[in-house]
């Protein structure tokens, strides 16, 4: 028994339907997990993932998350942008436009898929950072963030994932491998072009730089929650600007020990329990 | 290249993605793929992902899955033990690629929990022509022990060396009243004993399967070239598999460079296999 499922393949028998989408040169591959149709539909979600190993963190939790919502009145599209997962692409085809364009295709698919009038973002890390900057040219944008500790500054991004891919190197080959920390430390463009196995173009690692604080301006009319670490100074000073442009953000504070940027080796998977009950609650109605 | 998300199964639990070469008919035989730990289909660092398109431009077909409860496959009703439901996950890949593609051989390639679960599969199911094992079972020696010493000391202060040489008498006298050996402390109690596993690789070779163990840097337990052979002195399987040990390639396959020759030794290795595997059609269980 089986089925392929190939994008126009629609049908509420079975949990989720897995499918690809997307021009024929950029095929993405998405999950679709339709609402129980005896609760009706109230909305759609759609999950914006992070970048690399923190993608791979968070699959379950979003997994799970879609699950849930989908057994009651929500649909959700959960999708790999491309260059990354199931999706077509290298690693080093990833760059920050495309995958703006890439979610909102996603978001067109979902809306198309479910019919749904009221559409919520939710983004983790690099996909909070993306869902800010791609939900302003749509013509029938999401009605509502949600950005789940998001980057905010994208150099400090890229160093942190240059610290992070040194760690995980001590922690793969064991402490007394080759220099590492000293080349850290005395090269600034050492490690740049990969991150805890995912390669990083220079294309992309320039849009990361570029990626300032001041650049992620709330768009206007829409509806933006921001989750987080109220002690995070970055994103307390983030919100505080937003407010003094006008553009309010609403703060969520939440503190978990998910460590996003983590490679610690192969069973790590979580899904933390804290921050799975405050998405439900934010998205089941 | 082209590849099709499908669910399959025998309730449609199980979640696979299908990675087909451009070229028709594909090559007669099948490559499967799966997850390693928890980590979905795609593998750490989507190596699955990189060793599928590689695998295709080589003309062949494959199918990374997510077994039953992990990645995005959902639980399988039955109540039985997880190895016996991997087992009977990956024969439900093989039986849907053989209606859908006409495969009836498969090399089945795993990486850590994958490798144990790639070779359950292939002591089950003839169908299975070849099996990848990396970082599988591993059998340290007393001479393992002894490198894993001589790394750590080598790079200790003396501060540290006084420490450690207390510690070591330690256990040395803790050990001596336990009677523990100086190659048990890795050995996994779900992992088969030495004479099990010598048992599995002859069946496999002299059912004619090529066997590919590959291991990393492992320094508790693999840490050197010709620890298998050490492991299994005089063992006549040793003459027909292909063993290596990778130093510069980590449990995960990290840096980039390292995926690169990861994936060329893999599906250059999966090619060869096809390219020598009998036309015969074998039957499915043993």
């Amino acid at each position: 028994m089986g089925r392929s499922l190939g994008a126009g393949v629609f049908g509420h028998a079975v949990g989720m339907i897995p499918f690809q989408f997307g021009s024929p040169g950029r095929r993405l591959f998405g999950i679709y997990h339709p609402h129980d149709q005896r609760a009706g539909l109230a909305s759609a979600v759609l999950l914006c993932n992070p970048f690399g190993q923190e993608a791979v963190r968070v699959h379950r939790f979003f997994r799970v998350l879609a699950q849930r919502l989908s057994r009651g009145a929500v649909d959700v599209l959960r999708f790999d942008a491309f260059g990354t997962g199931d999706s077509m692409g290298d690693d080093e085809d990833g760059d920050i436009d495309g995958w703006c364009l890439d979610l909102r295709n996603a978001h067109m698919e979902l809306v198309r898929r479910s019919g749904a009038a009221r559409v919520t973002w939710l983004g983790a890390r690099l996909g909070a950072r993306l869902a800010l900057r791609a939900c302003r040219p749509l013509d029938n944008p999401a009605q509502r963030l949600l950005l789940w500790d998001p980057v905010l500054d994208g150099a400090a991004y890229l160093e942190t994932l240059r610290l992070k891919h040194v760690e995980a190197l001590e922690k793969s080959y064991g402490p007394f491998g080759p220099d590492w920390r000293r080349r850290l430390a005395e090269d600034a463009d050492a490690f740049a072009g990969e991150a805890l196995g995912f390669a990083l173009s220079p294309l992309l690692r320039r849009q990361l730089d570029a990626l300032d604080f001041e650049s992620a301006t709330p768009p206007p009319g829409v509806d933006i929650h921001v989750i987080g670490n109220p002690t995070d100074t970055l994103l307390q000073a983030w919100l505080r600007g937003s407010r003094e442009r006008g553009r309010p953000v609403q703060f969520a504070p939440l503190v978990h020990n998910f460590d996003w940027t983590a490679e610690e080796a192969l069973n790590t998977a979580l899904v933390p329990a804290e921050p799975l009950q405050r998405f439900m609650s934010m998205l089941a109605d | 290249m082209h590849e099709t998300p499908i669910l399959f199964g025998p309730d449609e639990h199980l979640l696979g993605v299908i990675t087909a070469p451009q070229v028709s008919p594909p090559v007669p035989v099948g490559c499967l793929l799966m997850n390693a730990g928890v980590v979905h289909r795609i593998g750490p660092h989507r190596l699955n992902v990189k060793v599928a398109r590689a695998l295709a431009a080589r003309g062949v077909v494959s199918l990374r899955m997510d077994l039953s409860g992990l990645g995005d496959s959902e639980p399988a009703r039955g109540g039985g033990n997880y190895r016996d439901q991997a087992v009977e996950d990956v024969q439900a890949a093989m039986d849907f690629l053989e209606r859908a593609q006409g495969l009836r051989r498969f090399v089945v390639v795993g990486i850590c929990s994958g490798a144990v679960n790639a070779y359950w599969t292939a002591l089950a199911d003839s169908r299975i022509v070849g099996l990848l094992m990396f970082d599988g079972f591993a059998y340290p020696t007393a001479k393992t022990a002894l490198v894993r010493r001589w790394t750590s000391l080598h790079h200790m202060s003396w501060p540290q060396l006084a420490g450690q040489a207390w510690s070591l008498a330690r256990r040395f006298i803790t050990r001596a009243h336990d009677g523990e050996g100086p190659d048990s402390a890795s050995a996994s109690p779900k992992q088969p004993s030495r004479e099990e596993f010598r048992t599995a690789m002859d069946t496999l070779v002299a059912r004619g399967v090529s066997v590919y163990l590959v291991y990393s840097h492992a320094i508790k337990a693999h840490n050197y070239a010709g620890q298998l052979r050490d492991a299994f002195r005089g063992a006549s399987f040793l003459r027909t598999i292909r063993y290596d040990y990778i130093p510069h390639i980590d449990h995960t396959v990290t840096p980039i460079a390292a995926q690169r020759e990861f994936v060329e030794t893999i599906s250059g290795w999966v090619a060869d296999v096809i390219a020598v595997s009998p036309q015969r059609a074998p039957s499915r269980t043993l």
